[in-house]
């Protein structure tokens, strides 16, 4: 075979990046483009799709470039993307109808207690595995459609197409109005509130209680399979994979079997833990996900939690604080004390997330003496990622009935080594970092190189990946009990009088 | 240079400190009542030592950013290691063996990055580590190249760890061959069955922030007669050159 190296577009949602890997699944170049935010009215966030599959066309040639190959030398591309966000675009002209509406974007919350009222909520979320909130892309879908009848007669009759980004990307890249392919895989369908998780495909009931034809949706695909061959950017290429970017993370951290999870840390943190052929229900306020489907074989699943506030904490003490310069230099302030001195953060600026769900909450910082200093602080900064890491884990275990006992990490904030052992000293399991960062690009070329051969299974991926570093448990079981008591009361102050934090704890001997 | 001419570079630095926006030659002869000569000399060897910068248009002066770091002390070692991260994780990925980066704290060697050897070995994280500087390739390289570490080798008397630890005149000689070849390889010099290929990092500006390395058995870091492998030393030097570009960015 000549064509050796397998090409990933990483979509995501401030800049779309182009990584070429060799057949050893190791990164060899990168080109980015970054694209434009818009801020139309509070509250809304939105993207101009042709400006970012205008990106595409740039960037993908210029990695090719800098790699110093050729579309000759591609075995396969694979793309994973910001996930939810919806875009509609008129199939003749090519054309979207309007700005595509982001994940971000907040303006169908009046939408939702309306939405709530169709079906008792329990059944979407059996069904489809999401909790309605403004993440999902079927209210967004409901909103756009509302705004215009006309709209919704061309939907109707699939004159106006709706796809997430890895949708749009595909149709433009096999001829757009000439023929362009219209899919999606099950991983971005699954989080779009649509879709059955058993059935894997879109469901009539759901589709009625949103107002969304079916006409409009893309065919629902696994993961890792013949999506179609590029006709431009990169000409008779196969597109071997689609993907959202946090499952594409867990295939490029070879999380494949059941109980292996990993966590990406940045400005939020997301965690998947990967629960095997069954979908696993969450009575913690987790989503349930297709985790991946290769071939024809069946999907895997995830439960899925993520952290609203971890590096943007550390962001808000920099910047709200201006306690250090720069994020890095957190842990060397951490590092001038040797515990937290008694004080907690917890950092519910918009509400707490999984597993607690509570809007309502506000952010608090407890245990503030004249003892305390900004040490001490940036300890509770740090600390309150480790203790959110904690209670999704808890929430995931409990639901899922394994434990997990290894946690693999990546994202900006691994490279803070005083925070990853904080992780694995409360978590007490170790937590690993893979040697390759750029893992939602790697997962995707991973299952794109699949698809075409260039890797023969799992298990070959599975051995390719390897560990950059790895911290192991260092506390006593006494002193983390205690500290996590801290960490409770704290969170029961975030909502006022009389709340108990609902976190599981983990089912156990 | 005589004491007058430290005095009138301090003074100097004063007066462009004070100034606010750049200075001219005129100004700075008037100001220190010399020739414009003198001050054009003056002016041209603080440039070069970093402490000025020149603007490329006007020709005028303003502080430069040496003058700027001499309160700061050395650049934050969390900081460097996140900014050097990607490049650190794609030597080990390439070259198949240890990755480390790190700065002189004394006589010493302080760990700041570390990176494992990608055959999923056990192995733990070295980092906060100290290696004794003259034993250690990073510590070569600091200790011949790092204006602190050129102060450390001239006053302090080391000692031998292994049977091959240089110490004295060959020490001496070591270190004059790093400053020509901008390399060190140390074989078993720290620890008997270990080779460290060490090469300097560079931030802003020409003077040596930090080391980066390969550590590993020497059998496989060496070739037959001892010497480095070029492989290796190959993608050390890509590596530094790719860390430098970040941190001159980043610092
Ligand atoms: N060494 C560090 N310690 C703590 N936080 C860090 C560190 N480095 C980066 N961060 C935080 O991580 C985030 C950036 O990580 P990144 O993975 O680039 O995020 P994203 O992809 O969400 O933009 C920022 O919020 C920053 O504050």
């Amino acid at each position: 075979m000549s064509a050796r190296y397998v090409v990933a577009i990483d979509q995501g949602t401030t800049s779309t990046r182009c990584i070429v890997f060799d057949h050893f699944g190791r990164f060899v170049s990168v080109a980015q483009r970054e694209h434009r935010q818009w801020f139309p009215e509070p509250g809304w966030v939105e993207h101009d799709a042709l400006e970012i599959w205008a990106n595409v066309v740039r960037v993908v040639p210029a990695a090719l470039a800098k790699a110093g190959i050729g579309p000759d030398d591609v075995a396969a591309l694979g793309i994973a993307n910001q996930r939810e966000t919806a875009v509609l675009w008129d199939r003749h002209t090519g054309r979207p109808v309007a700005r595509a509406v982001t994940w971000q974007d907040t303006r169908v919350a009046p939408l939702l207690a309306e939405l709530a009222q169709r079906d008792p909520p329990r059944t979407f979320r059996e069904r489809c595995g999401l909790p309605l909130s403004t993440y999902a892309t079927a209210p967004r879908l409901t909103w756009l459609l509302r705004s215009s009848p006309a709209l919704r007669q061309r939907a109707a009759s699939a004159d106006v197409l709706f796809g997430t980004m890895e949708t749009w990307l595909t149709w433009q890249l096999t001829g757009g109005p000439q023929g362009g392919v219209h899919v999606t895989d099950v991983t971005n369908a699954s989080r779009t509130m649509l879709m059955d998780l058993r059935t894997l495909d879109w469901d009539d009931e759901l589709c009625a209680a949103f107002e969304v034809p079916r006409a409009m949706l893309p065919q629902i695909r696994p993961t890792a399979t013949t999506h179609g061959r590029a006709s431009t950017v990169l000409p008779g290429v196969v597109i071997g994979a689609l993907m959202g970017d946090q499952q594409a993370a867990l295939f490029g951290q070879a999380c494949y079997s059941p109980g292996e999870a990993k966590c990406t840390y940045g400005t939020g943190a997301f965690l998947l833990l990967n629960t095997g052929d069954q979908p696993v229900a969450s009575s913690h306020g987790l989503a349930t996900t297709v985790a991946h489907q290769v071939g024809d074989e069946p999907a895997a699943y995830a439960l899925e939690g993520s952290i609203a506030m971890t590096g943007s904490l550390v962001q808000w003490f920099r910047d709200g604080l201006s306690l250090v310069r720069t994020a890095p230099e957190i842990e060397t302030l951490a590092r001038t004390v040797n515990d937290n001195g008694g004080c907690y953060i917890v950092p519910a600026f918009s509400g707490l997330f999984a597993p607690h769900w509570r809007p309502d909450a506000r952010g608090v910082i407890t245990g503030l003496t004249s003892y305390v200093t900004r040490g001490h602080l940036a300890r509770a900064v740090l600390e309150a990622t480790a203790w959110q890491t904690v209670d999704v884990v808890e929430a995931m275990n409990a639901d899922s009935g394994l434990r997990l006992n290894t946690l693999r990490v990546d994202g900006g904030m691994t490279s803070n080594l005083l925070l990853m052992q904080m992780i694995s000293d409360r978590l007490d399991v170790p937590v690993e970092r893979p040697m390759v960062h750029e893992t939602v690009s790697l997962g995707v070329a991973y299952a794109a190189g699949l698809t075409v051969g260039l890797w023969p299974d799992l298990g070959v991926l599975r051995r390719s990946w390897h560990r950059g570093a790895r911290w192991t448990p260092d506390m006593t079981a006494q002193t983390r009990e205690q500290q996590r008591s801290g960490w409770r009361t704290a969170l029961a102050q975030t909502i006022g009088p009389g709340f108990t934090p609902t976190a599981a704890r983990p089912p156990g001997p | 240079m005589t004491l007058r001419s430290v005095e009138r570079a301090a003074v100097l630095l004063r007066l462009v400190a004070a100034q606010g926006g750049p200075i001219g030659v005129s100004d700075v002869a008037a100001a220190l009542g010399v020739a414009k000569s003198s001050a054009h000399e003056l002016l041209r060897t603080l440039q070069e030592v970093g402490f000025l910068d020149q603007d490329g248009g006007t020709g005028r002066y303003r502080l430069g950013e040496g003058a700027r770091r001499l309160a700061q002390g050395p650049p934050d070692t969390n900081l460097l290691r996140s900014l050097a991260t990607n490049c650190v994780d794609a030597l080990a990925a390439r070259s198949g063996e240890s990755a480390y980066m790190g700065v002189l704290r004394g006589a010493d060697v302080l760990v700041v990055h570390h990176v494992f050897r990608p055959d999923d070995s056990s192995q733990r994280v070295e980092v906060g580590e100290r290696h004794p500087a003259h034993a250690s390739a990073m510590g070569q390289v600091l200790l011949a190249l790092d204006p602190a570490g050129q102060a450390v080798a001239r006053t302090w008397v080391p000692v031998s760890l292994t049977r091959r630890t240089l110490i004295g005149a060959a020490l001496s000689a070591r270190l004059a061959a790093v400053r020509r070849e901008q390399l060190a390889c140390a074989v078993g010099e720290r620890v008997p069955e270990l080779a460290e290929i060490a090469v300097p990092l560079r931030g802003r500006g020409p003077s040596v922030v930090a080391a980066v390395a390969l550590i590993g058995h020497s059998d496989r870091l060496t070739d037959a007669r001892g010497r480095p492998r070029a492989a290796l030393v190959a993608h050390v030097r890509t590596a530094a050159s790719a860390i430098s570009a970040d941190l001159a960015g980043g610092l």
